[in-house]
């Protein structure tokens, strides 16, 4: 059993070079690569395509072996199977099987883990109803469109209730209402204790989710640090009242100038963002009962999640905690005070309380309030300017590396 | 073990679905019924029974072993479309993977033939109690095609002192003084197979005595045995016809002497003769006399020779087993066969893409399938010159190569199975000592390469 004090992840020098046909150096695809991520935390792997995301991810699950340095997850080789019982893994495609349907592809997955019958069929049921294609169950992988499939890998990634989730462009091929579910089940695993590395290229994915980032280009580390202190623009200061008048303006504008003898830079009326416009519409469409064949709503998420984080056997013992965590939505009637409405049905209050109280914490582990980030930042209040530049696409700029060019093709595909 | 069976289970999911074992479920099923309208055999019904059961299991042994290749396309279609990703993400090691798969295929192989099994058994019942085409038809079904008979082959005298005798006097003789370099191991070895030939040969007016030995059987006046022999005669007469006589047993304590048996036969076709079985001893020996007489006066002028020539043209057969118990025997046969196919294909599928890996297996499964003729035409092609040369080297390296195969016709029982002769549960251990170990080394290897092996496979 892994220790408080043990990183989830641990990268020391971690290098891969891919060789060609004769064996020779072709491509660096990751070099030098430090990384330690700790219990509760959602690290950020941030970078343009090609970056070396997906090769570091790939070395981190032992599906690619390290050409130098060291791997440990949970203080294991990441090639050790009982340290993968831990571990849930959406990859940046869904690899699903075509030929098996929703439910027979989470009941594979299910079997992987010596889930019993009841509890794998239990999870499956609550998973299907997270990804909200609990109706699209019968439905072969195949038929589905991105979207659906992707869903479907996130539930699989979920079907052991990892404490360690790694999702490498979870909202690749989502719509709009689809990323923002997946942002609030990353959210609230987040919440629960769980420990995330989310790799992405889509700066507001990470923005919104994650509490540290390393950005990579060229397999290199550039940039890596807490996301707030990274974003934050000390020289600048950011007023936001209700509408004020041009008189007002103009008078707050002379108040600067005359205390601080600065500048008022820029007055302008906040607007709406898009996906909140998007998704107030979707959402009144669904109130219509408008018929879609894809994906409904997100249902909440599975009371499973989370029940099993101190123990590494399925099972009985899952069994067990599962019903104590069906036990558990006794607790929050004495607690919470109203949540803010999801915007598209996602995790209800009863449902969070539900997943955030655990029925037993080990003494020897931080509650997953203690452990998880106090505070997430407001995302409209940030620059995103520096993550931008440094994520820059270099055929949309100068090259601020010389590092080895667009890095590694994997399998014919970049990341 | 849960995990293994997942991937298995998996593995056969993946079979059907993709419409792989669907596919060959028809071809056998088509094979099983349809057969029988298109084969005659020698006109009949024991012939036609006889042609469907060696032809119908050719074909399910050919067909299974495709779907065994082809099913391991479910190997290298997850390594390329990158299910694997997933899959090796999760607390499955890797042998595990390799195993189940191997089960899978195995398993899939295994429910094909059981059916297959059944198809051929019930039709060849139905077959059986089809109205005769030539008088006897049921008679030599039931005692000579749906049965299993224990094979007892001529007990051969060993020639060797008498080849050293002839050796020696044609040498004091000067028989060998024109020839100083002569090998004396090699000559003694050529007297005795020539003394052998003599002995087969049985001249006009004259008689052999042939004896065969550990004949189990149950012993009974009511009780027969089947002497099948096949003689080549050399002046025959005009119609093709000659006669002979048997005499069966020779009075020893226990065995009783029976009177002779005149018979006529067309000359070099296999015919049986019913034997007592109480003219075999109690030590499990039967002696029979054959004579060249003609007992009927019909070709003293011109009285033909009589060769058995090889052991198999005079042997003893009797009923051991059922029907039913043989086929299950000889399905178990073609199945080591099946295990060890597989074995193969997962190896090869684990290193190689789809196509190539087919490719290579199904050469690799006709290399062991025509072992016997592939080495034959490569020592007929064993010429003088750089064409010769060229072959005789592809030759030398088959050889080499075949030395650590396990031999392939050594578990076709299929010949015997049609002619109603026993397939021993011994013969279906070592088939499955043999195949079996040989796949598990494959496994066991195939699971090394994969265990080093980066399954996110890179192209740069």
């Amino acid at each position: 059993m892994v220790t408080g004090t043990i990183p989830v992840l641990q990268t020391v020098g971690l290098t891969k070079i891919f060789r060609d046909f004769w064996w020779r150096a072709r491509v660096e695809a990751v070099k030098d690569l430090d990384l330690e991520i700790h219990r509760g935390e959602v690290f950020g792997l941030l970078g343009p395509n090609g970056s070396g995301k997906s090769t570091a991810i790939k070395m981190i699950l032992g599906l690619l072996y390290a050409t130098k340095g060291r791997i440990a997850v949970f203080g294991r080789p990441p090639t050790d199977v009982q340290t993968k019982k831990r571990i849930g893994f959406l990859p940046e495609e869904t690899y699903l099987y075509r030929f098996l349907d929703a439910r027979e592809t989470l009941d594979y997955y299910g079997r992987l883990f010596d889930q019993h019958g009841r509890v794998r069929r239990d999870r499956i049921d609550r998973l299907l109803e997270m990804v909200g294609l609990q109706h699209e169950a019968k439905r072969r992988i195949g038929e589905y469109s991105k979207g659906m499939a992707r869903r479907i890998g996130l539930a699989q990634a979920l079907i052991n209730d990892p404490e360690f989730l790694i999702l490498d462009e979870p909202t690749a091929g989502m719509d709009p209402i689809g990323t923002r579910q997946i942002k609030d089940v990353i959210r609230e695993l987040a919440r629960m204790g769980k420990t995330i590395l989310l790799s992405s290229h889509l700066l507001a994915d990470v923005e919104d989710v994650c509490d540290r980032v390393t950005i990579l280009y060229g397999g290199r580390q550039r940039k890596a640090g807490d996301i707030s202190q990274l974003l934050t623009r000390e020289n600048l200061t950011q007023l936001t009242t209700e509408k004020l008048s041009e008189n007002t303006i103009e008078q707050v504008r002379d108040l600067i100038h005359r205390l601080e003898g600065k500048e008022l830079l820029n007055v302008t009326a906040p607007c709406d963002k898009l996906e909140d416009l998007f998704l107030r519409i979707v959402r009144e469409a669904q109130a219509s009962n408008i018929e879609t064949s894809g994906a409904r709503a997100s249902g909440e998420l599975p009371s499973f999640l989370g029940t099993s984080k101190d123990e590494d056997e399925g099972g009985v013992v899952i069994e067990s905690l599962v019903e104590a965590g069906r036990r558990s939505p006794v607790v929050p009637e004495t607690v919470e005070p109203a949540l803010p409405p999801q915007a598209n049905g996602g995790p209800s209050k009863a449902v969070l309380q539900q997943l955030t109280s655990k029925p037993e914490a080990s003494p020897a582990e931080p509650s997953p309030a203690e452990s998880a980030p106090q505070e997430r930042r407001a995302p409209a209040d940030v620059d995103r300017s520096v993550i931008e530049r440094l994520v820059k696409d270099p055929d949309e700029g100068p090259s601020t590396s010389s590092g080895s060019g667009s890095g590694s093709k994997e399998g014919g595909r970049g990341e | 073990m849960s995990k293994l069976w997942a991937v298995s289970r998996h593995t056969i999911a993946a079979g059907i679905r993709m419409k792989v074992a669907l596919f060959f479920v028809f071809l056998i099923a088509l094979s099983v019924l349809g057969l029988p309208l298109v084969l005659e055999g020698d006109g009949s019904l024991a012939g036609a029974i006889q042609s469907y059961l060696t032809y119908v299991l050719v074909l399910i042994g050919l067909l299974l072993s495709l779907q065994t290749i082809l099913l391991s396309w479910t190997l290298s279609e997850e390594l390329v479309q990158r299910q694997i990703l997933i899959l090796m993400a999760k607390p499955v090691a890797r042998w595990q993977y390799i195993v189940g798969k191997w089960l899978g295929i195995v398993l899939l192989d295994l429910a094909l033939l059981t059916g297959a099994g059944l198809g051929v058994y019930g039709m060849t019942r139905y077959m059986a109690a089809l109205p005769e085409r030539i008088e006897g038809d049921h008679l030599k079904i039931g005692s000579e095609v749906l049965v299993a008979r224990h094979v007892s082959q001529v007990h051969v005298p060993d020639f060797t002192a008498e080849a050293v005798r002839v050796f020696e006097r044609r040498r004091e003789e000067g028989y060998y003084a024109d020839r100083p370099g002569v090998n004396a191991a090699e000559e003694k070895k050529k007297l005795r197979k020539a003394i052998e030939t003599d002995w087969r040969i049985v001249p006009p007016f004259a008689g052999r005595l042939f004896t065969f030995r550990n004949l189990l059987c149950e012993r009974a006046p009511d009780k027969f045995l089947q002497l099948r022999f096949n003689i080549t005669v050399y002046n025959p007469p005009i119609n093709d016809v000659v006669s002979c006589v048997w005499r069966f047993g020779d009075g020893r304590e226990g065995s009783v002497e029976y009177p002779p048996i005149r018979r006529r036969y067309v000359k070099e076709r296999i015919h049986t003769v019913q034997v007592p079985s109480d003219a075999v001893g109690p030590d499990g020996m039967l002696t029979v006399r054959f004579e060249n007489i003609d007992p009927f006066g019909e070709n003293l002028n011109s009285m033909p020779v009589f060769h058995f020539e090889e052991p198999k043209t005079l042997e003893i057969l009797f009923t051991v087993g059922t029907f039913g118990g043989n086929l299950v025997r000889t399905l178990a046969l073609l199945f080591c066969r099946l295990l060890f196919l597989a074995s193969v294909a997962v190896l090869a599928a684990s290193v190689f893409s789809f196509p190539i890996a087919c490719i290579s297996t199904m050469v690799f499964y006709g290399l062991i399938a025509l072992r016997g003729f592939i080495l034959d035409a490569f020592e007929y092609m064993n010429e003088p010159g750089i064409i010769g040369g060229f072959f005789t080297g592809i030759g030398w390296v088959l050889t080499q190569v075949y030395r650590f195969v396990p031999d392939w016709q050594k578990t076709n029982a299929l010949e015997l199975f049609a002619d109603g002769r026993n397939v021993t549960l011994l013969w279906v251990f070592l088939g499955f000592g043999k195949l079996g170990l040989a796949s598990l080394v494959l496994v066991g290897l195939t699971c090394l390469l994969f265990e080093r092996r980066e399954v996110s496979e890179v192209s740069v």
